[in-house]
């Protein structure tokens, strides 16, 4: 004969056995009434997602950026003409900002040589420039000259200003003349140069603009 | 049995803020989302080098003038306008005073094609420091040729000592390089 406590012990565990067993027995049978009280009803909306989109090339007969094969002493200036085309669906804000990155990094774009190194002036002009490099529409100004090595980086990108062209709608066209030029002044005594130096250095310049999009829209329809 | 409540107590707390964290981000994400559009370009850029030198740069006489020559070459890429001497003419005894004369070709019998070349500024006497500039200038590889002159007697043995600057600027008056050029490509 097994002891009191042992008896109780099982009785508890058939009680609590049996109680699991009727709440799943219930359950089940709220959940086959539910079904079957289930109605639904469906509606579509069809939804597109704009595009942002902005190119760069060259503005004819400009060959647009591309290698300048000439070596540029202080006071050259290498003028190239680029298209900036809004090509997406959405419309950018003004706003557009940009920034001039060189590699190699170097004396041409780091300012280590104080005062030195490669400026940038941008002009747009209402129509194709010419080959010789002038406007024969208005000039706007879009960005004064600035050192390169003031805006070497995603971070220290420069606002431009006056893009009324590419802050409207979609698909316009800016025609701007990048104007790259060298400053410094350095004197080279017995054939050796100072130290920085601005002299015979190479980088490539990779010129990044950058539009953000329209201020939001709510539609209530 | 409270320290294990306790821990109860944490385990919650530590769930309930990765849940806030987990509907936080993309709340966030969504809140500060904004499309740009990016276009980029290159351009390849390199810098002239200038300067010249001068071998040798010094001339010494000792007792006896005379004429001793140099040939200056252009080290640099990008032509010239004009060069700076510093002449530097050392202390000592002697009737004596230095010129300084330049050729586009090479001395031959203390001429410059049959004449007297071009000066480099006036004459310098003993224990004196002048600086001058000479347009006669080499071109990009090439050279220029230097005679250096001492006339009259000198006591002591006395040297000439040459140093050669070219300044590259963006100020059109301060430059001895070539006019600034705008190119449109």
């Amino acid at each position: 004969m097994r002891p009191t406590h042992v008896r109780s012990r099982g009785r508890r565990a058939r009680t609590m056995l049996a109680g699991v067993f009727t709440l799943a027995v219930a359950l089940f049978t709220a959940a086959a009434v539910y079904a079957g009280l289930t109605a639904q009803a469906t509606g579509t909306e069809q939804v597109s997602s704009g595009t942002l989109n902005l190119t760069v090339g060259a503005d004819a007969p400009s060959v647009g950026f591309s290698n300048f094969t000439g070596l540029m002493a202080p006071g050259d200036v290498d003028n190239v003409a680029v298209n900036l085309n809004n090509t997406g669906s959405l419309a950018s804000a003004a706003g557009m900002t940009l920034w001039v990155a060189g590699s190699p990094v170097n004396a041409l774009t780091n300012g280590s040589a104080a005062g030195e190194g490669l400026d940038v002036t941008i002009t747009q002009c209402s129509v194709a420039w010419s080959a010789g490099g002038t406007c024969s529409g208005t000039a706007t100004s879009i960005l004064a000259q600035t050192a390169v090595s003031s805006m070497n980086s995603a971070g220290t990108a420069v606002a431009l200003s006056n893009v009324p062209a590419l802050a409207a709608s979609t698909g316009q066209v800016a025609h701007l003349q990048v104007s790259l030029t060298l400053v410094g002044t350095e004197a080279s005594t017995n054939g050796v140069s100072p130290s920085p130096t601005i002299q015979g250095l190479t980088t490539t310049l990779t010129y990044t603009f950058t539009e953000q999009q329209r201020a939001p829209v709510t539609t209530n329809q | 049995m409270a320290g294990g409540t306790a821990r109860t107590r944490r385990r919650a707390a530590v769930g309930s803020l990765a849940a806030l964290l987990v509907l936080a981000v993309p709340l966030s994400a969504a809140g500060s989302t904004v499309v740009k559009g990016a276009a980029a370009g290159t351009e390849d850029v390199t810098g002239a080098a200038w300067g010249v030198s001068s071998s040798p740069t010094s001339f010494t006489w000792d007792l006896i003038g005379g004429s001793q020559t140099a040939t200056v070459a252009n080290d640099g890429t990008v032509a010239l306008t004009q060069i700076s001497y510093t002449v530097m003419v050392s202390a000592g005894l002697g009737l004596t005073t230095f010129s300084l004369a330049v050729c586009s070709v090479a001395w031959s019998g203390g001429l410059c094609s049959g004449g007297a070349g071009t000066a480099i500024g006036g004459t310098y006497g003993i224990n004196s420091v002048t600086t001058v500039a000479s347009s006669v200038v080499p071109p990009v590889g090439g050279h220029v040729y230097l005679k250096a002159t001492a006339s009259g007697i000198t006591v002591t043995s006395i040297t000439m000592t040459l140093s050669l600057a070219v300044t590259g600027s963006n100020t059109p008056a301060s430059t001895q390089l070539r006019s600034a050029v705008t190119t449109n490509q």
